[in-house]
């Protein structure tokens, strides 16, 4: 590194820190592949990660984005400015390190850095994504304008969910910024894509949290919670051509599929009381038997009305998203709650930004003023 | 009315004796002129009752006065010994560092000063010290105990921790403090009634032998 110096002067080039082996994560979709038939969505999968896995992922992800009939994402990109400086006098004092879980496409972490490079407090920006093309897109538009040196970026491409990464995630952060605060993100719904959503929050919390730093979380959230909302939701997800586009592009990148998009469906479930659930599913609907041709050349029979579910979803309701927090042991510090792009007749759907601290730091004691003593007065 | 008021207690009293004095003057000169000793009953008689008159006014009253006093002083003495006993007992005791609890201070005793001070038993000349030191003494208790009532309202309205408790008896008990100022003044006072007034019976014998214990 302290060879290349000048050329990382040059934004043409990035420097991206590879966690882990990569075939290793072929193999992980491969598996997902393989499972069983289940018409009702839960057997084959393309787990969260993958699905922005790759170049043609990464692209329709960023087409996703910007599209007038996904307006869920816009928007969230569109207000997170504001939401976001609505939970600055949160933050802690002095220089802050900033490191993003799945930046995307770096629109909102460049509304968080140039917040910090205002106020004269950026520290080093670490995004961290599955997606060594997603890294780069997010890098580029997250330091547009902004006076943030090449060497306090450090790209870094590993999944984030599984714990042996973020064992070494978490050494490579403290060995760049020493005991400084640290402010992480986990923004646009990232977390609802995961099967086992608390779990994983708790693992975040428990591996990288210490008590100076603090956890920016964003989800989605509902304020209904019956069978039509449910239907709402999953509706929201299936008018977009260009999110159908996103969705399906692993399935064309792992499989040899011949894509119909007629044969997508979102559903939308409620989850007990904590959260309505989508999926979305791809479903053979030839009325005959196919079969997939894997990475490896393998092939998986894909019997008729069997489903690969390609995303995973939820909005939680609030007691639902306070559970959650309490069971991944972490506390509110600052929230905000945006009500979106609800209709009279349609159940309000919103954001919920959620400015978080590990819950064993101990809230600092509240320094005792002597109460007034009367033979001193 | 008006110009009566102007003149003092001392015109009137000089006045009232004056015309004493010259009426059993007068008596003296007549039983010597009186011719027969019946007529010279009536000059002896006017006499006796002058003398009567000047001894009862005066005498009668200041025997009054000097009655008042010692009683005044009764009370003082008492008063001040059980202030005192009240300041060396146990609810005055410095807390216990390892242990200091809310307490429920007895008040100082003060309706003896008050008494005295409105009786007017020292309004004669020469006892100016007395009352200037009672008057400051009054005002010290009463200050005192107001600062006690506030520290139990603090103590017993809320929780309050250790070193609270330590902290305001600490404040109570600081050379120069309130509690320090009131024993002077208890002492100044004591001294003050065993010299000056401690022939008067009882004073010396409440007041105990030599220099009262100094309080903590
Ligand atoms: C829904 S997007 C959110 C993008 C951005 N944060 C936003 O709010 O606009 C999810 C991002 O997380 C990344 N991601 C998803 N699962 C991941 C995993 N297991 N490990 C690392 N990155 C992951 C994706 O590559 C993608 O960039």
């Amino acid at each position: 590194m302290r060879r290349i110096p000048s050329i990382l002067g040059d934004p043409g080039w990035t420097v991206c820190l590879v966690g882990e082996e990569q075939s290793g994560k072929l193999a992980q979709v491969t598996a997902g592949l393989r499972h069983g038939p289940d018409p009702s969505g839960s057997g084959k999968r393309i787990t969260s990660g993958f699905s922005y896995w790759g170049l043609e992922s990464t692209v329709a992800w960023a087409h996703a984005c910007n599209d007038l009939y996904y307006p869920v994402m816009r928007e969230s990109i569109g207000s997170f400015s504001r939401r976001w400086r609505a939970m600055t006098q949160t933050l802690p004092d002095g220089p802050l390190h900033y490191v993003s879980l799945g930046p995307g496409t770096g629109q909102k972490d460049q509304a968080l850095l140039r917040y910090l490079d205002s106020r004269g407090r950026s520290g080093c920006y670490i995004p961290v994504d599955v997606s060594a093309e997603m890294l780069r897109l997010a890098q580029r538009e997250a330091l547009e304008h902004l006076h943030v040196p090449p060497a306090d970026v450090l790209p870094v491409q590993l999944d984030f969910s599984m714990p042996a990464n973020l064992d070494r995630l978490c050494t490579l952060i403290r060995h760049a910024v020493g005991d400084e605060p640290v402010v992480y993100s986990l923004l646009g719904n990232t977390l609802a894509n995961f099967d086992n959503d608390t779990q994983l929050l708790a693992l975040l919390a428990e591996k990288l949290l210490r008590p100076q730093d603090r956890f920016l979380l964003e989800v989605a959230s509902t304020a209904g919670q019956d069978e039509a909302a449910a239907r709402a939701a999953a509706h929201e997800y299936e008018n977009s051509p260009r999110f159908r586009e996103f969705v399906t592009s692993a399935l064309m990148q792992y499989t040899d599929l011949q894509i119909d998009m007629n044969s997508l469906t979102c559903e939308g479930l409620v989850e007990d009381d904590r959260a309505l659930k989508i999926k979305v599913v791809y479903r053979n609907r030839t009325g005959g038997p196919l079969e997939l041709t894997l990475p490896d050349r393998s092939t998986v029979p894909f019997p008729d009305q069997d489903t690969i579910r390609l995303l995973l979803s939820r909005k939680y309701t609030p007691a639902g998203l306070e559970k959650m927090l309490v069971d991944a042991r972490v506390t509110k510090v600052g929230e905000t709650h945006d009500v979106g792009h609800a209709a009279f007749d349609r159940p309000a759907f919103g954001l919920a930004l959620l400015m978080l601290q590990s819950a064993d730091a101990a809230p600092e004691p509240a320094p005792r003023v002597p109460g007034p003593n009367p033979f001193r007065d | 009315m008006g110009l009566v008021s102007r003149f003092s207690r001392q015109f009137f009293a000089a006045a009232t004796i004056s015309c004493l004095l010259f009426a059993l003057g007068t008596c003296v000169w007549w039983v010597t002129v009186a011719e027969g000793s019946d007529s010279r009953f009536e000059p002896v008689a006017s006499g006796l009752a002058l003398v009567a008159a000047i001894t009862g006014v005066y005498a009668e009253r200041r025997a009054a006065a000097r009655e008042r006093r010692a009683q005044a002083l009764y009370a003082l003495t008492d008063e001040l010994v059980k202030n005192s006993e009240l300041l060396a007992g146990e609810s005055f005791l410095p807390q216990d560092p390892l242990a200091p609890k809310a307490r429920v201070y007895p008040r100082l005793v003060q309706s003896a000063t008050d008494a005295t001070l409105v009786s007017g038993a020292f309004a004669e000349p020469g006892h100016d010290a007395l009352i200037a030191l009672l008057h400051r003494w009054r005002d010290a208790v009463h200050d005192f105990n107001r600062r006690l009532d506030l520290a139990e309202l603090r103590t017993y309205v809320s929780q309050v921790p250790a070193e609270e408790l330590l902290a305001i008896d600490e404040a109570m008990r600081r050379p120069g403090g309130q509690l320090d100022g009131l024993c002077r003044l208890r002492d100044e006072l004591s001294l003050l009634l065993r010299e000056r007034y401690g022939r008067q019976p009882g004073v010396a014998a409440r007041l105990g032998p030599g220099r009262p214990d100094p309080g903590r």
